[in-house]
Formats: C-alpha cells, structure tokens, sequence
C-alpha cells in the first residue's frame, strides 16, 4: 500500500522539424481531430507527457523538438539523459520532406546513439504525411524509403519496424496501436483468456480498446463455426479506426457535458454488439452477426472474467514494487 | 376539395434562408443538412447564386433555398418567386406552399446588424404579401462569441424592432453552428411545419408516463433534428441532453455501418446494394454514469426515438419494452396513413 510505484516505459518520439510528431501525439493521445492540428505550434526542446496505461503501466512520452539547434544539442550534451533506458523509439519521417539528407542523418544519428545507450529498445519509424503523395506512386516511394532506412538500421545492427502514415486515414491508428501493444506486460495472457470468452460466448469478434486513447490492443475472431480464422488485415484496421473514430466522438461529447459513458449495447437486424468500461484502464467490446443473442450472456460472460483481468493489473503492480 | 397532387406538394417544407452576406445561411445550411463538421466552416464559401437542394427526411421533402445576402429580395419580380432558380426565381412555390422563412443575422457584427434589421422588415412585408401562410423565424447567429447580457440586449432590440410587423408570429433563436442550439431553433422551425405534431407530441406524453421515461425526442437519423419532443418542462440540461441524444445517433449509427460493411464481406456478397445501417428494428442502450440510462429505438429506416430513461426504471424493463413497441407500431401508422 504505501509504495505507489508503476512501471514506467519511456518512449521517444523523434524526428526533424515540421515531420508531424506532435500532430500525432496530440490525436492520439489528446483526442484531437485531425482537422485541428494545424493550431499547433512548433515543440520547443523536449516536452514530455505522462500517459497511464493498462496494468498500472506509465507510458512516458518524450516529444523532442526536431529544430536542428535541439537536435544538436541532444547529440552533444544530453545523449545519456535522453537515450538511456528507453523502451521503444519511434523516429518519424516526412515523406515530403524538403531536405530528406538532414533527416537521414538525424535518423542515423539517433539509431548510432539507442544502440549506445538502450541496444534492446523497440524501434517504430513512421514515413509520415503519406496523403501528399498520388496514390499511384505512394507504393514505389515507400518502399525506396523503406529499403534505404533499414540498411541503415542494420549497419547499427538494430532491426526497424517500418510503417506508412497519414493523420488523415486508419494508417496512423493502426501503427499506434502496434506500438502500444509492445508495451503491454503479459500480452499472451489477455490473449488466451479472451480467446476462451469468445468461444463461450458465441461472439464472433472480441475487442480490447485501450479506455484512455481507444486505441485497440487486442483482437480476437471467430468464426460461424467457433474456430479462428485470418481476416484481411487491412480490413480488419480500418474496422478498428471506425469503432475507434465513433467511440472517441461520443466520449468528447460527454466530455463537453461533464459526464461519460459506461456501456453501449447495440441490436439490429443484422447483428449485436456490446461495450463495456472493463477494468480500470481497457474497455471491452464483443460482436456478434446473430441479432438475437440474449444480452445478459454476455454481461455475465465479461463480469466473470474481469476479476482475472484486474488480478493480472495488481500483479504486474506487485511484481513492479520489488 | 383538394386533388391528390396538390396534397403531395402538401407534404413538401420548403426553407427560405435570407440575411445580409457572411451572415452565415450557407453554414447553417450544410451544417446540418449536409454534415459539415464545426473545424470546416472556415471553408464554406460565399453564395453568389441562388442555390435550391431538395432532400427527403423522416418526415417530409424538404427544398431548400439559399438566398444570396449580396442580392436584395426586393429587387427580384414577385411573379418570378415561383419559378425554379434556373430561370431566375427563387423555386418558393405559390402562395398556399408550405414556406418557412428563416432570417439569419450576425450577431457579432454590430455595424450590419442595423442594416439588417431594415432589411428584414421590408422582406418580411413582402413575404407576407405573397404567402400567407408563411412561418417567418429569426436567427440571432454566431451567438457563440457574446455572453448572455449582450444576447440579451440585441434580442430585445429585434424583438422591439418587429413589433409591427409580428402578426405571422415571428420568433427569435439565439444559434451557433458551433454548438447544438442552431439544431435546436433548425428543428423548432420544422416542427411548425408539419401537420402531425401536435398528435405526434400527444403520443409520447402519453408513452412516457406508461413507460417510466424521463425525456423523449424523435429524431431524423440523418440530420438529427427533431420533429416532436413530450412536453415535460424545458430544464437547463435540455440542450445537453439534446446534444448527447444526437451523439449517440452518430455512435450506433456509424458502429452499425462498421459492422454492416463486414458482415457483406464476411458473406462475400459484395454486389448486394449496401443499406444504410440504422434499420427500423434497431434498439440499443447507453448507459451513461450518474445512473442515467440512454434507449434508442429504431421507427422507421431514418426515425428514431430517443428516450432517456432512469435506471431504477429498468427494473420494469418489461413494461417500458411493451409501450415502446406500442409506440412504434403507432407511429408507423401514422406515417402510412399521411402518405397515401
């Protein structure tokens, strides 16, 4: 009880100048539109946020300013302070970017440094600003990018996840909640015992949404006939940034009217879903293409196994106190 | 003894919007018959044209008329009023159509808002004139950026102002397309357009007593105005309770399209004509903190009726599920009767 210590995750967010960091950030985990960031203003040396996360675990963001007067200075004074003991690294590219060499060499720089101070780190590079490209060559550029950032990478002997963005599609929820899901402690573990629910239940889809940013961090399918199957990943996400999209509409609303909401449960003639705030930090959410499922199943289904859910939270806490 | 077309041009509402230019009738307009989100309205722009669109709601055919503020009303021959825009009219129909003329003024631009009232004085009159059954309503707009003594103030001004000329009843909104208040007036307006209000607003008086329900609107699913709300007594919470209504229209609705879209891929019968998701059939629930509980209940493909119901009530969940359904059924008579 008297220790309140978490487990603290430290993600660094980097990138040039203007490259869209704190664009993302900010709809991601301030609930902006992506209409409104261009009210942004430029992020000045380092600004760090707090995020709370499952299983009591603090995500601390460090948005470094990418000016080049910052960047340096990060390089000479503050290389140990900022790299050391960093969990995932996500270097953010503009894709449009006027001067692509300096990027390169901020990128390179930074790879040179986590492999110094944090050699295990998780590294997210994000070609953001995709939407200014046409569609006919979005393809080809990216994955010229994409070959040139990863020899790199391997000269540094560090393996890169590579993903492309926009604010202005699904692109940039899904690989957020990739990166959040690396974070989560025990993954596995969520994972079979929503397995489980969903065979018990009849559900065809179990989701799991992170409550604060909505991001998804778990999904499970089944199909008719009770066995998993593989989806199209693509569809799959956009379905993901949709229910997301929607979700998140409704929480600001209730927001702007002091108040929340707790559950949704939805009936057509066509299928039924149910939302519920789960434990302290996730909501769940369970679907089915059988409209006539009887709802109180599933209520009783989720609140047995919510005990497990918040059990596997106060372990993580205990197991961190020591 | 009306003939059967006339009866059908009954059942169209036909929207005037007038008020000087950049007063904000294009805004108002596409905020919410089009969807235009509040962070776009800086793009709209200026009407130079007169500009009619006509959409099919829950309840009636709407036309809609945007009369360019650039333009004077008065200039424009009175014979030609009938006449659809592309021969220069302004497509309001004859003197028995079925016209709600909405003036919108800027209220945050004090050295206009003069001009305009002049203006507004003399179209009325002319209006009048040509249709007597006319509803004439004022939108005191962009409210958003004055307190309330300032409303207040210009309020009483207008009201002072139409004081002679107030023989169609002309009422006064404060609006924002900023916030919920302009769906409010938008919806008010509407509402005195259609014959089975007064009916429609009997029923759900009668529905929520029997079935323990705090407050009731039936709303369009698309444009998310109402067309009939029970008469229990306006409180300050109105308008939250409005918006939230709506907010959770747009939820389940696009949830269920989400969901929609993957079933047809799931069957792989992407041919089929995909529908729009709400359905008539539709029930879902929120239940919000505070023990206050959300229902939305599907009446036809694009009404429903949204109720906020006290938790303690659903513990006679059987009862509140059998008047609703009774009201649906109802409604949806109702419905039938007035189109045939």
């Amino acid at each position: 009880m008297s220790s309140k210590k978490v487990e603290r995750k430290k993600v660094l967010l980097m990138g040039k100048s203007g490259a869209g960091k704190t664009s993302m950030r900010s709809i991601i985990f301030a609930s902006y539109v992506a209409d409104d960031v261009y009210r942004l203003g430029m992020t000045m040396d380092i600004e760090h946020a707090h995020v709370r996360m499952l299983g009591n675990l603090v995500v601390n963001l460090w948005d470094c300013g990418g000016q080049d007067s910052f960047m340096d200075s990060y390089f000479m004074f503050q290389k140990e302070q900022i790299f050391k003991g960093c969990e995932v690294l996500i270097y953010v590219i503009d894709v449009k970017s006027e001067r692509p060499e300096a990027d390169l060499q901020g990128y390179r720089d930074c790879l040179a440094a986590i492999a110094d101070y944090s050699a295990n780190a998780k590294i997210f590079v994000l070609v953001h600003k995709m939407d200014l490209l046409l569609e006919s060559e979005k393809n080809a550029i990216f994955e010229v990018k994409k070959k040139e950032l990863e020899e790199i990478a391997h000269t540094n002997r560090l393996n890169v996840d590579i993903a492309k963005t926009s604010i202005w599609d699904k692109t940039l929820y899904s690989a957020w909640s990739k990166i959040v899901t690396q974070l989560i402690p025990k993954k596995e573990k969520f994972q079979t015992e929503l397995q489980n629910l969903a065979e018990q239940s009849g559900a065809n889809e179990v989701l799991l949404f992170e409550k604060a940013t909505m991001l998804n961090i778990c999904y499970i399918k089944n199909d008719a006939n009770g066995h998993k199957t593989e989806d199209d990943e693509d569809l799959i996400a956009e379905r993901m940034e949709g229910l997301s999209h929607y979700l998140k509409n409704f929480k600001l609303i209730c927001w702007r009217k002091a108040t929340n909401f707790e559950s949704l449960e939805i009936r057509t003639s066509t299928f039924s879903a149910i939302m519920q705030i789960f434990t302290d930090y996730t909501c769940i959410m369970l679907v089915s293409f059988n409209p006539d499922i009887p709802m109180w199943n599933w209520r009783k289904a989720i609140d047995r196994i919510r005990p497990k859910f918040q059990k596997l939270d106060q372990k993580n806490r205990r197991a961190q106190q020591y | 003894m009306e003939e059967k077309n006339s009866q059908e041009d009954l059942e169209e509402i036909i929207l005037l919007f007038l008020g000087p230019r950049l007063a904000g009738k294009t805004t108002i307009k596409e905020r919410i018959f089009d969807g235009l989100q509040p962070t776009q309205i800086i793009y709209v722009e200026q009407t130079i044209e007169v500009r009619v669109d006509t959409q099919m709601n829950a309840f009636a055919k709407m036309k809609i008329v945007d009369f360019p503020g650039m333009k004077d009303l008065s200039e424009v021959p009175q014979d030609t009023w009938h006449l659809p825009a592309s021969e220069n009219g302004l497509d309001i129909g004859d003197n028995t159509a079925k016209l709600a003329v909405i003036y919108v003024i800027d209220s945050q631009d004090g050295q206009s808002y003069r001009n305009a009232l002049t203006d507004l004085y003399k179209s009325a009159e002319l209006l009048k004139n040509y249709n007597k059954n006319l509803t004439f309503d004022i939108f005191m707009h962009k409210s958003d950026g004055l307190n309330e003594e300032e409303l207040n103030a210009i309020h009483d001004d207008t009201l002072s102002y139409i004081e002679n000329i107030n023989d169609v009843g002309i009422q006064i909104s404060t609006t924002s397309a900023m916030d919920q208040t302009i769906f409010d007036a938008m919806s008010k307006v509407i509402q005195k357009r259609i014959p089975e209000q007064a009916q429609l607003e009997k029923w759900l008086n009668l529905m929520i007593n029997n079935a323990n329900v705090a407050k009731a609107y039936l709303m369009d699913v698309r444009t998310k105005l109402f067309i009939a709300t029970d008469s229990s007594p306006a409180e300050n919470t109105q308008l939250s309770i409005y918006e939230i209504c709506s907010g959770m229209i747009e939820m389940v609705d696009g949830i269920s399209n989400v969901y929609e879209g993957a079933r047809l891929s799931e069957i792989g019968d992407s041919d089929e004509d995909i529908m729009p998701a709400f359905d008539e059939n539709h029930e879902s629930w929120v239940t919000m903190k505070e023990e206050i509980v959300l229902c939305l209940y599907g009446i036809t493909s694009n009404l429903a009726l949204v109720c906020v119901v006290r938790e303690d009530a659903l513990n006679q969940r059987g009862i509140m599920m059998y008047n609703l359904n009774l009201f649906r059924q109802t409604i949806r008579k109702t419905l039938e009767q007035s189109r045939t």
